[in-house]
This record gives structure tokens, sequence and C-alpha cells, in this order.
């Protein structure tokens, strides 16, 4: 039993080494803003994870929500003056509403009409965001976003940022982790694999639904002020179809319904385009094929396979023990 | 000026109801929404265009555009839908947004992102009736839109090859029992809808210029229109086309023009929250 | 539960690192075939020494056309010099191109590129007003000097930046040109516009709203439209129910080629003239519908001065198809940063010194193809501007 803790003590102690080493050993800005928008991903492939991945709810419309976050900071930084938190606490709180708002119609359909229902919503937001110009500025966006400052400490620099998304990347992997394991996270499975059962055995399949769409919304908002305090830019074409599209790749392409799935896929989905450009115009319609046969291949991600393959390894490994000690 | 818009929401309503029946009939088969089905309307816009620079005669190049749009259609149902669909449906779903992003920016490639004018098949004079004008170009879409849904409820319902479609479409158990080739009749499918789309996409390129992004708008707004009019329904296709577009064009001039692509998602919002069905649908038909 | 996350964690570290691993011999890679791509002569500059020109502007998206011939244009200045020795003789210039596709956010980590990785010593772009507003801050903060030969907002030079410099005239000069030549040469009274909702659309907006005043001219109506529209009935039905003397269009050359066709359409035969949409495409798109429009500009190849003659023969003979104002004016911004490094170094200064760079910038005064270029203490440029209009398909001057 000690051993096993001491185990997990030094593996702890290894991530913690590795995390903080990553900014110090990387040569440039550009890569660490790359790494910085790897960890923003993971947030946001975890929202979408909870609401697709676990709850079966099928979201094409999550940059929506990435943007009403990103916005909310913008505005309330800019034009309202507040620093950190309290643009967090105010981008969580208007992406929450906006999940009940596209949750109760949502309620009512399934499949590819939901699909086509939040996507509808994602192009809905991102037309307010162009013409409501007194408040958005249209498409000009909202420049001058300030960098965080915490008990007098500045993040100003993408090093030091790295630093502060890391905190929440890991706080949300944490908070998902232990939702599995919770009553609500055996809820949404039980919501995704039969509706109906899921009724019989007494489970209020309406507000476990919308507690799912509540959360990814917030995790996306919280991924949305985030990225506004890094890039201290918004503007509507951040926040389009195709941003929906690639967040649902980053829970797809990493592993459905498994924790450490968006952080495979976060990396793949922003690593892969930048290792193409040689490839030039071409990139895009690459990147796209490798995709499609990852999703092809691979149904339910990547993370699953590398996982059974780990485990056949090391089961392999104990037979083999067992019968060398036997 | 109202009855100017309500020729214009005719016009593209014609357009949206082709691409709407072409939507209808994906989902009829394979139960879902083909996500890819704008681009594939945008593809074959572009190897039209790309034949009649080429010096071949227009109807020419268009037959043959069309042709190879039907060609897409079947090579996406036999490579990619055939496999994922055993697999989960939302992996379907995906591969075909996986689609639509790879042909979309393969089109990029080859034709370049900027806007190309589109020759059209009527000519360009002017039909002045009393104080408003009446271009050949807007009769002939909403006649060939028409004469084209006619044809294809004709074939539905009087050709054998089109009975068999519809009946492998609704009940593939039964169909095969009665030694329909339920496969081939989807692939059919495939190959007719995307070759619908082409016609669409030929017709309103000339309004709109060529552009590797009309899948997005006109995409979504074929999606909203098909299952306004009751998503599996021919007919339906046809009134929900008329209907968004004529709400879209009035909507324009009188609320407001900028928020003008909004219509379609909100009248999509508030169809799937009253009655997802759809207008001419009387049973619940949602299978996935 | 912990293996997961540790598993996650340790995947996000080598994915990083291999990450940086990668990008690393990318980089310095990808710099090399841009820059070879180019078409810059020096790949491998030959005295060891060379200087560094970022270049920024839209490759991809719908202003592809507008920044390939930005593009074409200061490759062709960067060859030019190249082949004659380089900067005083001596110094090659590598070019690094980056696309920002037209898009603001993008342009922001496309600039982060040029400064971080590519360690360029000076910039020219970006096209679009708005991707210049939001990557100059980033030249600002690097303390290097940036040119835009092609955003016109006045904004670029009103926000206290003394990094950027404008060699285009801006949207205030324009629409003085306009109104000035309606009101004096046409005695117009009264006008309306049509503007695209962007920054450029916006601004253009703005300022004929509080300069027509000055010219006696009265706004009857203004229509907005967005980047993408296809239908214009409701906007042109508007406009033509307020009766104007004429129309003022101030937005980008596909949906202006759009509208004209289809006033055409509506019959609706109201003098236009504006600005944004002087690109050869217009006339490709639009053909006969734009016959009569009207552009003010600070540049045509209609213009029989020798240097326009000249850079006109070079162009055409390199690239082929047409170009717009911005064409000359890349051309004379590589050309303004040359002389500029070759006075630094007669007075034996440190090119590379951004700060150093930028104030031989200020003081300059070169005569190039588009006129003499001074700039005032906001990094403006004067400009002398033109009316031209589209008779036959092919540009004409109407006023200069």
């Amino acid at each position: 039993m000690a051993k096993t803790n001491k185990n997990q003590m030094i593996k702890i102690l290894l991530l913690a080494a590795i995390i903080i080493l990553i900014p110090i050993l990387t040569p440039n800005m550009y890569i660490m803003q790359i790494i910085n928008m790897i960890c923003i991903y993971i947030i946001l492939g975890t929202g979408i994870n909870v609401l697709t991945g676990f709850t079966g709810q099928l979201s094409l419309g999550q940059a929506a929500f990435f943007g009403i976050g990103a916005y909310t900071a913008a505005l309330m930084n800019t034009r309202g003056g507040m620093q950190f938190f309290l643009c967090l606490i105010g981008s969580m709180l208007l992406t929450g509403i906006f999940g009940v708002i596209l949750a109760v119609p949502a309620l009512k359909v399934k499949g590819s009409y939901l699909a086509l229902l939040t996507m509808g919503f994602g192009e809905i937001v991102r037309i307010v965001m162009i013409n409501w110009t007194p408040v958005t500025n249209g498409t000009a966006g909202i420049l001058g976003i300030e960098s965080p400052v915490i008990f007098g400490f500045a993040f100003d620099t993408l090093k030091k940022y790295y630093f502060l998304i890391m905190v929440f990347v890991i706080l949300c992997l944490l908070y998902q982790n232990t939702l599995i394991r919770t009553r609500t996270g055996r809820a949404f499975i039980a919501v995704r694999e039969d509706n109906e059962a899921a009724e019989l055995t007494g489970i209020d399949v309406t507000s476990y639904k919308i507690k799912a769409f509540v959360l990814s919304a917030v995790y996306c908002g919280i991924a949305g002020c985030l990225y506004a305090m890094m890039i201290k830019y918004v503007s509507p074409d951040t926040f389009t179809n195709n941003i929906s599209s690639v967040i649902l790749w980053t829970a797809i392409v990493g592993g459905f319904g498994t924790v450490a799935g968006p952080v495979l896929g976060g990396i793949i989905m922003q690593v892969l385009p930048e290792a193409l450009r040689f490839l030039g115009d071409w990139r895009l319609v690459v990147y796209g094929v490798i995709l499609l046969i990852v999703i092809l291949r691979f149904p339910g991600g990547l993370y699953p396979y590398i996982q059974k393959f780990v485990d056949n390894r090391k089961a392999k490994k104990s037979a083999g023990a067992a019968a060398g000690k036997g | 000026m109202l009855f100017q818009q309500v020729l214009n929401g005719l016009t593209n309503g014609s357009l949206y109801a082709l691409m709407a029946v072409g939507v209808t009939m994906v989902y009829k088969s394979l139960g879902m929404l083909n996500f890819a089905h704008g681009d594939v309307m945008m593809v074959g816009t572009f190897i039209t265009l790309s034949f009649i620079h080429m010096g071949i005669p227009f109807y020419l190049a268009a037959l043959m555009g069309l042709a190879c749009a039907a060609v897409l259609g079947f090579l996406l149902e036999r490579i990619i839908l055939r496999k994922v669909k055993f697999s989960s449906f939302v992996n379907l779903l995906i591969a075909t947004v996986g689609v639509s992003y790879v042909l979309r920016n393969t089109g990029m490639v080859i034709w370049g992102t900027s806007p190309q004018l589109f020759p059209s098949m009527f000519p360009e004079t002017l039909i002045k009736i009393g104080s408003f004008t009446i271009t050949p170009q807007s009769i002939g879409i909403i006649l060939i839109s028409l004469a084209i849904i006619t044809g294809l409820h004709l074939f539905f319902t009087r050709v054998k090859v089109g009975k068999c479609m519809q009946l492998a479409s609704s009940d593939a158990e039964g169909a095969a029992m009665m030694g329909v080739n339920v496969a081939f009749m989807r692939f059919l499918t495939f190959g007719i809808s995307a070759g619908l789309a082409a016609i669409a996409g030929i017709m309103i390129a000339p309004l709109t210029y060529a552009r590797v992004d009309m899948s997005a708008t006109i995409g979504m707004k074929a999606f909203a229109a098909a299952i306004l009019g009751g998503i599996g329904n021919l007919w339906g296709a046809l009134l929900g086309g008329v209907i968004l577009g004529i709400v879209e064009a009035v909507g324009a001039a009188y609320i407001s023009t900028a928020y003008r692509d909004a219509f379609s998602f909100i009248i999509l919002f508030i169809v799937l929250f009253v009655k997802p069905t759809g207008l001419l649908n009387k049973k619940i038909e949602n299978k996935l | 539960m912990k293996k997961f996350v540790a598993w996650g964690m340790a995947l996000l570290m080598a994915g990083a690192l291999a990450g940086c691993g990668s990008s690393e011999s990318a980089a310095p890679a990808a710099a090399a075939t841009t820059a070879a791509a180019g078409g810059a002569a020096a790949a491998a500059p030959a005295s060891g020494d060379a200087f560094t020109l970022g270049l920024i502007c839209p490759l991809s998206g719908s202003s592809a056309v507008s920044g390939q011939i930005l593009k074409n244009a200061t490759e062709m200045a960067v060859n030019e010099i190249n082949a004659a020795g380089g900067i005083n003789g001596e110094i090659q210039i590598v070019l690094a191109e980056v696309d920002d596709e037209g898009v603001p956010a993008t342009s922001v980590t496309a600039m982060q590129k040029l400064v971080e990785q590519d360690k360029v010593n000076a910039v020219i772009g970006a096209q679009a007003s708005s991707c210049t507003l939001a990557n100059m801050e980033i030249t600002k903060a690097a303390k290097i000097p940036q040119i835009t030969p092609a955003s016109s907002n006045v904004a670029v030079t009103q926000s206290g930046n003394d990094f950027i410099y404008q060699m285009t005239a801006t949207d205030e000069l324009h629409m003085r040109n306009v109104m000035k030549y309606m009101a004096e040469e046409k005695g117009a009274k009264t006008f309306g516009i049509l503007y695209e909702s962007s920054d450029f659309g916006t601004g253009g907006y703005k300022i004929a709203s509080s300069i027509c005043g000055d010219f006696n001219l009265e706004m009857v109506d203004s229509e907005v439209y967005n980047a993408g529209d296809t239908d214009f009935s409701v906007v042109l039905g508007k406009l033509q129910k307020a009766n104007p003397d004429f129309l003022i269009f101030w937005g980008y050359h596909t949906e202006v080629a759009m509208i004209c066709k289809q006033m055409q359409q509506y019959g609706i035969s109201l003098q236009a003239i504006g600005q944004g949409y002087n690109s050869p495409e217009l006339t490709n798109l639009g053909g006969a519908a734009v016959e009569g429009i009207m552009i003010s500009t600070a540049f045509d190849a209609a213009n029989p001065d020798e240097k326009v003659q000249e850079f006109d023969k070079k162009y055409t003979e390199l690239f082929g198809e047409g170009y717009d104002q911005n064409a000359p004016q890349s051309y004379d911004a590589v050309y303004v940063i040359k002389d500029a490094v070759e006075r630094c170094i007669a007075d034996g200064k440190d090119y590379k010194d951004g700060e150093v760079l930028n104030e031989y910038i200020e003081s300059t005064s070169w005569n190039g193809v588009t006129g003499t270029t001074t700039f005032d203490e906001t990094g403006r440029m004067d400009k002398e501007l033109l009316i031209i209009t589209i008779e036959n398909g092919e540009h004409k001057i109407v006023k200069n």
C-alpha cells in the first residue's frame, strides 16, 4: 500500500516538474503561444466532452460560448475597467445563462436536429456579434484588453500567462475527473446511453441535460476569458462554425467520454496544422483528411486505443512475470 | 417594394427548395443530415465553371458538372458513409462535417478564394411590368425548380426505380424482403441529391458569384427549409424553401437588412421548438 | 485516476517539446522557404549582413487579390534592390512574408511570428485597416518601424503610435476629394451613402457625415451592408427613394460590382463615386454594369508621368494582370525603407536598432512612383488625389 502511494507521489512530482519546465525550455514566443492555445483548447475540449462525450448531446455551436466568454471579459475589462477575477466570474455567469437558453429548445430534439440547432445558435450569436455595433464594436472587434493582474502580479508575458492557464487546465481536469465519479457524472452517462431507461431509473433527464449544457458552456466561458486576455483582442471572425468543428474534433480525436482525451486532442489539433505548414496551400486539406481517417479508423478517439494498448502491454508483462515466477 | 421583395424571396426560395429536396432525400435514406451537402453544391458549380472556361458550351458544361457532382455523391456514400454507418451515429455526422471541411479547403486551393463570375443561362434583359422589374433569371429559376420537383415526384410515384428508392428509404427491411437492392438505392439517392445541389449552384452562382464559401450560408438554409417543411417530404421541401425565401426577403426589407441571414436560423429555432416534425409531416419522424 | 491525468500531462509535455523541436527546425526552414518563394534574391546573404523585411498582407480570404498585388509590388522592389547589390550596395534584403487572411486576430499572431521568429527589422503591412490597427500594437511594443501602404483609416496615425507610417491617402482625404469634385465640378447638392459594416466602411460613413457640411452637401440617406451580402435590392430601393444627386460607395470590389449589377437590374441610374473598390477585379466581376463609376485614387496607370509609366511597364511585364494603388505604394514603401537605412549608415548609426531606424524614416523625403513621400509628425503622408472613371472597361482620369 505504501509503495503505491509512493509511486503516486513520484508520478505527481514528475508531472509537476515537467509542467514547470515547459516554459523554460520553450525557445520563443511563437511556440509559447501555440502551447498556450493548446491549453485553451484542452479546456474547450473538456467542455464539449461533458456535453457530447458524456451526455450524448451533439453540439456544433460551442464557439458561441467561447465567444460570449471572450467578449464578456473584453467588455468588462475595457469598458468597466474590471480585473481578472471579476471578468472571469462575469464570463462564467453569462455563458452559464446562455447555456440554459440553448438547453431549453435543445431538450426537445436530438441527433441531427440537435446538431443543426446548436449550429444555428452559433451562427445567430456570431451575427449578433457582427451587427450589435454599439456593444460589440462590430467587425472591428475590441482592442486593448489588459493582461490579468492578480495581487499586484501582472501576467503580461506569454510565459507568465502559461502558468495562469495551466492552473485552470489542471483545475478543470481535476473537476472533470471527480465529476465522473459522482452521481451527476453517472447520470450523464445514463442519459447518453438511453434516455427512456434513465427516466425509468428515476433520473431527471431534463435537469441533467440542462446541467450538462450549462457546465459545458461555463468551461467554454472560462476558456474565452483566458483567450481574450491573452490575445488582447476579440473579433467575430474568431468564433465561427469552423471553430465549433475544431472544438468538437478536439474531443473526438482525443477521446470521447474520457478525461485525458481532450488533452491529447488539444495537442493534436493545434500542433498538426503548424507541423503541416511545409505543405503550403494544401496544408488544411491534408489536415482535414488526416482527421477524417482518424475518426473513421479510431471511432471514439485515440486515447482509448492508446489506453488499451498500454493495458495490454501491462497485462502481458504481469502475465509474463507470473509465468516466470510460477 | 413589397412585391419586388416577394419576387426576390420566391427566387431565392426556389433555390433553397432544390437544395432542401436533396437534403431531405438523404435524410430519409440515411436518417441524418448530410453536412457536406452545401460543399457538394460548391464543387459542382466550380467544376462546371472550369469546363466553361475550357471552352465547352454552357449546357454541355452544366451537364458534365452535374454528372461530376453525382459521381462525387456516389463516392462519398461508398467510401465514407458506408464505413461509418456501423459505428456510432455521432461519428457519421462528424464524418460529414469532416468531408465538408476537406471539400471546402480543397476548393480554396484549386479555385482560389476570390469570387468568380458565373455566366447565366438566361438572357440579361429585364422585363418591366408596371413599376416592377422582373429578370428572366427569377422566372427561370422558379419554373425550373418547380419542374424538377414535380419531375421527381412523378419519378418517385410512377417510375419503378423511383418507387423502389422511396421504399428503401422508409422501410429498408421491408424493401429488402421484396427483393430491392437497398444498398444500390442508397447509392442512387446520394447521386441524385448531389446532382440537385449542382443544379441549384449553377442557377444561383450568376447572382452571387461563384465562391468557395457558398456552402456556409446556403447549406444551412437548405437544412432549415427542409425541416420547416417537414423532413422526408418532397413537397415539404418546396414549401419550406419558398416560405423561408419570402420571410427572409420581407424581413430584410422591413425589419433589418443586416440580420437577414439570421432569419433562417430563427425560423429553425421556432420550428424545432414548436413543431419539430415540420409543416407537412403528421407523425414524429425523428429516426436518430 | 491520477494515472490518467499523469498520462495526459506527460503526453502534453512530449507533444509540446516535440512541437518545439519540429517547429524549431521548421522555423528557419520556413523563413528561408518564404523568402525563396518570395523571390528575394538572397536566401543566403552574401556579405553575411542582411536586412529582414517583414511583409504582412492577406494572401487568402476575400482580399486575397489585393494582398497578392501588394506582395507582387513589394517583391518587385526587393528584387530590384537586391539585384543592384542591395541596400547601400552591400546589404541584401531578406523578405519574410506571412498571410494574415485579412482577419485581425490572425494578423496579430502573424505579426508576432514576424517579430519573434523572423526577427524583422521593419514591416510593410497590413492591408485591411482593422488588421493594421490590431497588429501595430506589436511593432510598437517591439519598437520596429511599420509602414502600411494600404490601410486608410484615420485612426492608424491618430493613436499615438510612433512606429507606424501610413503611405496611403486617408479616408478623410479621399472623402474630401470626392465631395469637392461632386460639389464643385458637378454642382451636386444631395447624396446618399452605401457603406460596408466593417471598420473601413463605417469610417467612411463617419467622415462623410462630419465633413459634408464643408461642401454644402446634404446626406439624404445612408445604408449599410455586410461583406459577403449578395442581395442589395432593399438598400438600393431605399437609396433610390431618397432621390439623391449622387451615391457614395465605401466598400470593396466584390460587393460593389454586385451592387452595380443590381442597380442596372433595377434601373437605378445614379452616379456612383467612392473608394475601396479600385481593383482590376471590379471590371472582371462587374462587366458592363460598372461603366461610368468613379473612383478616388492616389495613383493610376493612365497618368502620363514618366515614373508612373515605367512602373506600369515593369509591373505588367512581370505579373501580367492589373493592379491597384497598393502596388506603387508598397513599391515606394520598400524604397523609403532602403533610403532610410542608407542615410542611417551614412551617419554611422546602427540601422538594426528599431528606434534609430524609426527616426530616419520619420525624416524621409523620397521622390518615388507615387510622388514625393514625406511624413508629418503622426506618420501620415500627404498626397494629391485623382478622380478616375471607367470607360469601355478602361480607366480614364477625370480630375487631376
